[in-house]
């Protein structure tokens, strides 16, 4: 007779009155003292009835309360942003350096400039008028940095820069890195030591009616142009080859001798030429740079009325790029001979810095320092005043 | 699901006020023992039997009606006392606690106070419990429910109530001898021995 196999899962399993039997019970006056404990009375029944019936609340609804405090860590996070800047900030100071995430504006002499944020990492600069240099540090934030004026606009892209607006002239000198310029509907990229100008001036008239006589000459305390202003030519910086020159630009104006066969250079021509000098003298280009455009000047208009008030310059730039003693004779004749001209005292100054030999006695400088003093603006005449007293201990 | 709460259900999802009237008269002191016995000594169980309702409301259209009514509100509150005990939780830890006060009752003054210390001393008999110790204890000890229905309401097998059970029988037994628990008579005190009243001692 076979006998049933055994069914481990039913004879393994404990029935519901050994369970029980297992589980021990509370002694029941406990039971009876926690169920009497906690049950509510009547009276709390019938309040929590009329609360809900006649002030029913509104269900807590997370999702509602998930979006509002997403709503409100929001608005937190959009009031701890940086501000941005006031919309415009005036500057019209004789120097000022602003310093803001990295790009450097130095304002200049009479320059308005508008500054405005755009965003923490976008300044835009417009100009009014006036001088202003521009630099960004190219190991700084990544700002832009966006200059307007006139109706050019002039990009850093990691490098300093000078801007001239005069009227509706505007002028550019890269000192360091590419700058970017873009006028009308043409793109100009611009290297280290390479101008720009917009369109020029109207041809400038004969000395005898001198246009709008030359800013006075810089401050004593104006700032020297950087080191890397080097190259006379301005060499186009590595990719940054002119893409469209517009037709009024003038790009570098390395302005070579013209070929043989071509016209005679015209008044206009001369006129053109003339206000590259004067961009270069007010961007404040290096002595020898100005110089080389001068003498290339004087080299192919010898007779132009202008080559006068260039020549002035070019013995300027003579005097500060390689100061020499023999200069003195030329400096006095073209001084001697110019009672009334608007270059006057900038040559007199070039001659007092010229004797000044900084041994402390000033005994060749001081008629030249006095004559600063007599002829000078206040500005110079100060300047003059306090070397004069610096040479006085040594009398 | 009984036809009861069928019909019940279909009344709440239309909207009928008297249906709404019909779910607080029936289970409104269920759930205000269920709160009272899930909640801690602090906690406004009236309160958190209030919340039940409203989200009981709010949430009738998603109820699939797979279980009874009675099961789906302990699911309710089981849940809303588990938030509750939580914040409650971070309230004590950051000194915010407050103590909830019972409603006045009309009763005289001796008498709340016996009221709300009595209930006290179980909150805090049940707190020594984990949560599903207490659900389970609560469910078949001191609502008097068979095991099946615990697990139906709970969610969990028969031998998990059963473990569950014996566990919690343990470990409530232990906590209350601890605290002074005599099976034979009422508790000799809810303060520690040192904080007796002088007059009990010899």
């Amino acid at each position: 007779m076979s006998q049933q196999p055994p069914d481990l899962r039913r004879d393994a399993t404990p029935t519901p009155a050994e369970v029980a039997r297992l589980v021990q019970p509370l002694p029941p006056e406990w039971v009876e003292r926690l169920r009497q404990g906690s049950l509510p009375t009547p009276r709390e029944v019938a309040l929590l009835r009329t609360r809900l019936a006649s002030a029913p609340r509104r269900a807590p609804n997370w999702r509602l309360s998930a979006l509002a405090g997403a709503a409100v860590l929001g608005l937190l996070g959009w009031l701890a942003l940086p501000r941005e800047l006031p919309e415009t900030e005036q500057i019209a100071l004789s120097t000022l350096a602003v310093g803001v995430l990295g790009p450097t504006v130095r304002a200049e002499g009479d320059a308005a400039l508008e500054l405005t944020r755009q965003d923490p990492f976008h300044l835009q600069v417009k100009m009014g008028q006036g001088h202003a240099t521009f630099e960004v540090d190219p190991t700084g934030p990544p700002t832009r940095l966006l200059t307007l004026a006139g109706e050019a606009e002039i990009e850093v892209k990691g490098t300093a820069y000078t801007v001239n607006l005069a009227g509706e002239r505007v002028a550019v000198l890269v000192h360091r890195g590419l700058v970017e310029v873009r006028y009308h509907d043409a793109v100009v990229d611009l290297g280290a030591g390479q101008t720009w100008s917009s369109a020029p001036p109207p041809a400038p008239q004969p000395p005898a009616a001198s246009p709008s006589p030359p800013a006075a000459p810089s401050p004593p305390a104006a700032p020297s142009p950087p080191a890397a202003h080097g190259t006379a030519t301005g060499p186009a910086a590595p990719g940054a080859a002119p893409s469209s020159p517009p037709p009024d630009a003038e790009v570098g104006r390395a302005a070579a001798a013209p070929p043989p066969g071509d016209p005679p250079p015209s008044a206009a021509d001369a006129g053109a030429e003339y206000a590259v000098i004067l961009d270069l003298d007010e961007l404040g280009a290096p002595p020898a740079r100005r110089a080389e455009e001068a003498a290339r000047f004087l080299a192919r208009y010898p007779a132009s009325p202008l080559a006068d008030d260039v020549r002035a310059l070019h013995l300027e730039a003579r005097c500060q790029s390689a100061p020499d003693p023999s200069l003195l004779p030329e400096l006095d004749r073209w001084i001697g001979a110019h009672p009334h001209s608007p270059w006057r005292l900038r040559l007199l100054v070039a001659r007092a810095r010229l004797l000044d030999d900084g041994r402390g006695d000033c005994l060749a400088a001081r008629e030249a320092y006095q004559a600063v003093i007599d002829e000078g603006s206040p500005a110079w005449r100060r300047w003059a005043t306090a070397a004069l007293e610096r040479c006085a201990p040594a009398r | 699901m009984t036809n009861d709460d069928d019909a019940l259900l279909a009344a709440l999802r239309a909207g009928e006020d008297l249906a709404r009237e019909h779910l607080y008269r029936t289970y409104a002191a269920q759930v205000l023992t269920w709160t009272i016995r899930l909640s801690n000594p602090g906690m406004d169980a009236e309160d958190l039997a209030h919340e039940v309702f409203l989200v009981a409301l709010r949430d009738i259209y998603r109820f699939r009606g797979d279980s009874s009514v009675s099961t789906w509100l302990f699911g309710i509150t089981r849940r809303i006392t588990a938030n509750a005990r939580r914040r409650h939780a971070i309230r004590r830890l950051v000194g915010l606690e407050r103590a909830a006060e019972l409603p006045a009752s009309g009763r005289s003054p001796e008498e709340d106070s016996l009221h709300r210390e009595r209930r006290r001393e179980v909150q805090r008999a049940l707190q020594g419990l984990s949560p599903r110790h207490r659900e389970v204890l609560a469910l078949v000890d001191l609502d008097q429910r068979s095991t099946a229905e615990a697990a139906e309401m709970l969610g969990v097998p028969t031998g998990t109530v059963h473990s569950r059970l014996h566990a919690a029988r343990r470990a409530l037994a232990q906590h209350l001898r601890r605290r002074g628990w005599d099976p034979a008579g009422p508790p000799t005190a809810e303060l520690p021995a040192a904080e007796l009243p002088a007059a009990r001692l010899p």
